[in-house]
């Protein structure tokens, strides 16, 4: 019998106190054990949905609202980016991908992004594939520029029309939160707007510092030249000289874009896209024409006093340019600016594995989202095609439905998406995956100087978060850590207990010629054992623990532990208590070992 | 050098001198507990050691095993001196030279009849199978998987000489072996004793207080109080 049979031996025979010192170390080893499991579950919960993004551009406010907002998808976005920013982005060398976010709306509790079908490129992280069923929704970024210029808005910052009468709308996604001026969605802003007027339109447009730097586009827009800022309460007038300017516009496509552009901006390539696209179709200048006498309008309706005077302008040179246009565009002859979807528009949507599966969603079902996170039913139906069933990758994404971005813009209710003040169209959140190397590092640098945006660096958010959350967690383990103390503690205390019976049997093994050594490996060995024997009882309970309380901490924490997942820290808990076990067993072993065997063996009296 | 260290008693006169321990003497905080000017045993021979309590004969075999290092004299077992031997050369001695069966028996509580006996084959080098072999002849077999308190005091006896005896040792030594037995025991587990250190040509010291023990040694050998 080797020294392993005489300590199971030994162990046995003391069944009872060996059970409760083992059950001691047990307990100890559980809690430490099943924080950690739940550590790890939350870990994976913050960090798991994060991996694969780098930054989130927002509108200023709380970075990590808008990481969790764009990442997590369980909070409102801060409130709106100019739209221009994402095509910016898209042509900087810097970036690899730039994915637009529009917020806002909800389908059964799911929330629904329109975006575009930069989602399915790498390194957006869907699944590999994407797409567990159906196809990928249609994407047309000529459709989503003649909808925003029907709406009033612009896509890439070129010169604007008019917006519609009640075109600063401010909070068009329902769930944007009021932007850093304070102003809440509705404000007109109107002293804001009036600096804006009378700032200086070069200087702004050569360092994009000003804090009201999208805002200050549409004034910019507005006004061609110091004749605009001299007489800019002039409503009448200078809604009659920009219908002037709609005229000659008619007569001559590219005069009209050189005289929108004259001393305007940093002339960037957005322009040149916004030109080539009146090159190319008549019919887009008739709208662009139209919405920017109507835009004339806006700008006069903020100057002036009288209010209805302004109406009656506009609604008189809105006229007018209808008969200009022919009809072109069957939006603009609604007065009401339409109540319904964009009839050219396709309404279609690819959904989450987790939305398929709880709501038997399938390719070909018609799903109808609501109005902001409430579930508010918007103004008219509008229903969207289920074209495409996501990959289901583990993260918020299986619970988002996600639409093409021109038909998030094609309902009335979100008809007004643009920047408050302007007729800038806005995004609620940018998406952006630089190039390797050092390209997160200058983007972040470069967006960072300016004031109407916040970037967001997405991982280093997550650290921050579950820096907060893990204080908790290292409380808990520490007391949890004591209770495993106290579980060696009681192998000590055990062992001591019956030492008087157990110098009598290492006194019998000295007697029979075992060494010292032997004597002292039996002690320490057997409360190594006890430990062992605890602490694998410790892991198997802390995983039962974990399954029976699974669905408590996801109804309580929102996230749910696997009791089938295992975490080395577990083994080198286990191991810990092994050796702390051993050295409590040294401390009798090596009194043993000091020991008198023949007083030892000398007759109990 | 300790296991095989022993003389073939058969070989020279001095040589069958098993056992030779000269002006022995153990002291306790300067009290001394046991004296013993001369003491000499040949090979096979039986000897008793007599006194009242309190003369140190437990202490004697203590010494003589090399539990306890006396505090003057030699004691010498073959052509070993034992209290010259370290610590761990006495274990090794022990385990092989000296078989030990201890007043009240110590067997160990945790391990059945077979296993203490076969525990002690792994310290001294005896065969495993010898074990049940000595059970046998004890006549203690059918209780081999028996634990120690499963078993009646003579069948406790039988299994420690079992275990004194599985090394094959030269000299064995008996601690009070009839203390707490009735007469008609007491002859049995005498009896035994002699038998088994005759059967396996090891030289027996007894040592009692019980005088039932005297008719049966080759020599008798009488402790005084120190």
């Amino acid at each position: 019998m080797n020294v392993l049979g005489l300590v199971w031996r030994s162990v046995r025979l003391r069944r009872l106190p060996s059970a409760l010192t083992a059950a001691s170390v047990a307990v100890g080893v559980m809690l430490v054990c099943a924080v950690i499991l739940l550590q790890s579950a939350m870990a994976r919960h913050f960090e798991e949905p994060a991996r694969g993004y780098s930054l989130a551009i927002g509108a200023p406010g709380s970075a990590l609202q808008l990481v969790l907002a764009t990442v997590y998808q369980i909070d409102k976005s801060p409130g709106l980016i100019p739209m221009d920013l994402w095509t910016e982005l898209e042509a900087d060398e810097s970036v690899s991908l730039a994915v637009p976010y529009a917020l806002g709306d909800t389908f059964r509790g799911f929330r629904v992004i329109g975006t575009t079908d930069a989602i399915f490129d790498a390194p957006f992280p869907l699944a590999d594939p994407a797409l567990a069923e159906g196809r990928a929704f249609s994407f047309d970024r000529e459709r989503l520029r003649e909808l925003l210029a029907e709406r009033g808005a612009t896509l890439d910052g070129e010169s604007a029309h008019d917006a519609p009468n009640d075109a600063v709308i401010l909070d068009p996604f329902g769930d944007s939160a009021p932007d850093l001026t304070g102003r809440a969605a509705g404000d007109d802003g109107e002293h804001e707007h009036d600096d804006e007027h009378h700032g200086d339109v070069d200087e702004h447009h050569s360092d994009g510092n000003d804090h009201s730097d999208a805002e200050r586009r549409g004034a910019d827009e507005h006004h061609d030249d110091d004749e605009h800022h001299d007489d800019e309460h002039d409503g009448n007038r200078d809604d009659d000289e920009h219908h002037d300017n709609a005229d000659e516009h008619h007569d001559d496509a590219d005069e009209h874009h050189g005289d929108e552009h004259d001393g305007n901006h940093d002339a960037n390539e957005h322009y040149d896209d916004a030109n080539e696209h009146h090159d190319d179709a008549d019919e887009h200048h008739a709208d662009e024409h139209h919405d920017d006498a109507d835009e004339h309008h806006d700008g006069a309706d903020e100057h002036h006093d009288d209010a209805d005077e302004h109406h009656d302008d506009a609604d008189e040179h809105h006229d007018s340019a209808d008969e200009h246009h022919d009809g072109a565009d069957e939006h603009h002859d609604d007065d009401e600016h339409g109540h319904h979807a964009h009839a050219d528009v396709p309404m279609e949507a690819v959904v989450g594995a987790e939305v398929a599966r709880r709501l038997g969603v399938s390719v070909g079902s018609e799903i109808e989202p609501t109005h902001g996170l409430e579930g508010a039913v918007h103004d008219e139906e509008h229903l969207w095609e289920v074209v495409g069933i996501l990959g289901k990758t583990g993260t918020p994404l299986d619970q988002v439905v996600f639409i093409n971005l021109e038909s998030f813009y094609a309902i009335d209710d979100h008809e007004g998406a643009t920047l408050p003040d302007t007729d800038q169209a806005a995004l609620s959140a940018l998406l952006v995956f630089p190039r390797p190397g050092v390209h997160k590092v200058m983007l972040l640098s470069r967006l960072n100087r300016r004031p109407d945006l916040q970037v967001a660096d997405v991982p280093a958010e997550v650290q921050k978060l579950f820096a907060l959350i893990g204080g908790v967690d290292q409380i808990l383990l520490v007391v949890a850590g004591l209770v495993v103390l106290l579980g060696v503690f009681a192998i000590l205390l055990s062992l001591f207990t019956t030492m008087n019976e157990r110098r009598r049997e290492m006194a019998i093994l000295r007697a029979i010629g075992a060494p010292r050594s032997t004597v002292f490996g039996v002690i320490t060995i057997e409360a190594a054992t006890l430990a062992a024997l605890g602490g694998l009882a410790g892991l198997v309970l802390a995983h039962l623990a974990i399954a029976l309380t699974a669905p408590m901490v996801e109804s309580l924490a929102g996230f749910r532990p696997s009791p089938t997942d295992g975490e080395s820290a577990e083994l080198a808990v286990w191991l810990g208590v092994v050796v702390l076990g051993a050295l409590a067993g040294s401390l009798p072993a090596f009194a043993v070992y000091r020991g008198d065997v023949a007083k030892s063996l000398r007759p109990q009296s | 050098m300790p296991k095989g260290g022993l003389a073939d008693p058969g070989v020279t006169p001095q040589a069958r001198l098993m056992l030779a321990i000269r002006d022995l003497e153990m002291a306790y905080g300067g009290q001394p507990v046991l004296k013993l000017e001369a003491l000499d045993a040949e090979a096979g021979e039986q000897l008793c050691v007599v006194g009242p309590s309190g003369t140190g004969k437990t202490t004697l075999l203590n010494v003589i095993a090399g539990l306890q290092t006396p505090t003057r004299g030699s004691v010498r077992v073959g052509d070993v001196k034992v209290e010259t031997l370290t610590e761990r050369e006495r274990d090794a001695f022990r385990a092989a030279n000296v078989g030990y069966v201890f007043q009240g028996f110590h067997l160990l509580q945790a391990l059945s009849a077979l296993e203490n006996v076969e525990l002690a084959t792994r310290f001294g080098g005896g065969k495993k199978n010898r074990a049940l072999e000595l059970l046998d002849a004890l006549g203690v077999r059918h209780r081999a998987q028996a634990l120690p308190s499963e078993l009646s005091v003579g069948a406790r006896q039988r299994v420690a000489i079992a275990r004194a005896l599985v090394n094959g040792p030269r000299l064995l030594l008996a601690d009070e072996p009839t203390a707490n037995l009735d007469d008609r025991a007491a002859e049995r587990a005498l009896a035994g004793l002699c038998e088994s250190a005759a059967d396996h040509d090891a030289t027996l010291l007894v040592v009692t207080h019980d005088s039932r023990a005297r008719e049966r040694f080759d020599r008798v050998v009488e402790l005084t109080p120190p």
